[in-house]
């Protein structure tokens, strides 16, 4: 599987906190009802906490790679690249898959089948403390698909 | 004289379009104070079991195109298209349950997990040959029909998903088994899936049309009173093991409502002779009803949640 070059560095890193930030567009906001975003809003106001997106190495049990996120309210105040052990990660929750899995999602395969076939894994953090935001992560995951990776 | 729900205990595949989804629901809940054993549910079974295969969909395929009015068809879409998804999860999501559950469970659970291929293939079948979705195989035809599922599906879905795959990894862990079976026996099945039921089928015999769908889905039903029986009963003995296992099926209810109280769009359920505030009051009987088979009641601050639900999801 061919790694683009540029997901998971430092500057993808700020590009996504970016587009993560300024979402939903306009444009993207009407194609909801007002209602779903202020679920949205409720659930950002809670979410003060750190995230890792992590991409498995599928060759080397826990190992891999991936993009810590430090959530204040919701945005994202900052983010660091991490490698390692997914178990030695520094965060509430960890989102992980392999590289296909990214790639899939990063081409445009449906963000919320990725989460329902499990493509994704919440690999660590309780599972229904992560739910009570399901439509932030939701949304948190369709901005970062709309980043272009080199 | 014989009570519809004894009628129903007995009854064909061919005789089910006698039969209303309010006896189903009513038979569902027959004599919960004792609920069936996991063998007398597996015994129903093997004398249950329908062929998805004996239906012939000629004459729902005609009253698709010429009976059922657009705005109808539209609408029945957007709910039957969240069976369609919710049938193949429930499929997918219950085998790592076998693993920490007792034998009897076991033998039951491998009947419920027959039944949800089959109401996999039924949706399968309905909208290859009623609403002509084309597809080489059951995905393709899944994909298709995608585009009428609900986006807020994936909350309880997901959920569910997530779940499983944390009791393949912890499957003797009780409080995993009780988060679980609070999402799919409780939720998914107890009350989207017997709530939601009501709108297509109830949709049907009004309008005299889909018989083949008809047969088909009231037979679906009846599987899905056996599962709601099981879970209910697996539920109980979780409770009676450990009382504070509570707390996790409360944690867990929680956060399926929060969830339910979103949704992205609408979906017209006056064209099916439904509306918002009659989905949403379904939903709210069909969780007390289930709460009271388990024998556990709402904290206070949950109560008023429960009214906050939206009536948007069809479960499987």
């Amino acid at each position: 599987m061919t790694v683009p070059s540029g997901f998971m560095t430092k500057h993808w890193g700020e590009e996504v906190a970016a587009a993560i930030n300024h979402s939903p567009s306009p444009a993207y906001r009407a194609t909801k009802l007002e209602e779903y975003w202020q679920w949205v809003d409720r659930a950002k106001a809670n979410l003060s906490t750190a995230a890792v997106l992590w991409v498995k190495d599928a060759a080397e049990g826990d190992r891999g790679r991936g993009l810590l996120m430090h959530l204040e309210r919701g945005r994202v105040a900052s983010t660091e690249t991490v490698e390692g052990s997914l178990g030695d990660q520094e965060a509430e929750f960890v989102l992980a898959g392999e590289m296909s899995s990214w790639r899939a999602m990063l081409e445009g395969y449906d963000v919320r089948k990725t989460v329902m076939y499990r493509r994704l894994t919440l690999d660590k953090g309780d599972v229904v403390l992560f739910f009570r935001s399901i439509y932030y992560w939701v949304e948190l995951l369709v901005a970062l698909s709309s980043v272009p990776v080199a | 004289m014989t009570s519809a729900v004894d009628q129903l205990e007995q009854a064909d595949l061919v005789d089910m379009n006698a039969f209303d989804i309010d006896d189903v629901i009513e038979y569902v809940h027959t004599g919960s104070a004792r609920l069936p054993g996991y063998l007398e549910l597996y015994d129903r079974y093997l004398r249950q079991r329908w062929n998805v295969n004996d239906l012939d969909f000629a004459t729902d395929q005609a009253d698709w195109q010429q009976k059922v009015p657009e705005p109808s068809r539209q609408s029945f879409l957007m709910v039957a298209s969240g069976f369609h998804h919710g049938e193949r999860q429930v499929q997918v999501e219950l085998a790592p349950l076998l693993l920490g559950v007792s034998e009897d469970y076991k033998v039951f659970l491998t009947s419920h997990l027959e039944d949800e291929a089959r109401h996999t293939v039924f949706f399968d079948r309905f909208y290859r040959e009623v609403v002509g979705v084309p597809g080489a195989g059951i995905m393709d035809v899944l994909d298709g029909s995608w585009r009428w599922v609900q986006e807020v599906f994936v909350g309880p879905f997901g959920l569910l998903a997530y779940l499983t795959d944390e009791l393949r990894r912890h499957p003797y862990d009780r409080r995993v088994q009780m988060r679980y079976a609070t999402t799919y026996m409780i939720w998914i099945e107890g009350v989207l899936a017997l709530s939601v039921m009501k709108i297509t089928l109830g949709f049907a015999r009004d309008h005299k049309v889909l018989p083949a769908y008809y047969r088909g889905f009231t037979a679906t039903c009846r599987d899905e009173a056996r599962h709601v029986q099981g879970g209910m009963r697996f539920v109980r003995e979780l409770l009676e093991e450990d009382p504070a296992l509570v707390r996790d099926l409360h944690d867990t209810l929680r956060t399926l409502l929060i969830m339910g109280a979103a949704r992205s769009s609408y979906v017209a359920y006056e064209p099916l002779g439904w509306d918002d505030q009659r989905v949403s009051g379904l939903f709210a009987e069909q969780l007390q009803r289930k709460l009271t088979m388990v024998g556990v009641s709402l904290p206070d601050e949950m109560v008023g949640m429960v009214a906050s639900v939206k009536p948007t999801l069809a479960g499987g």
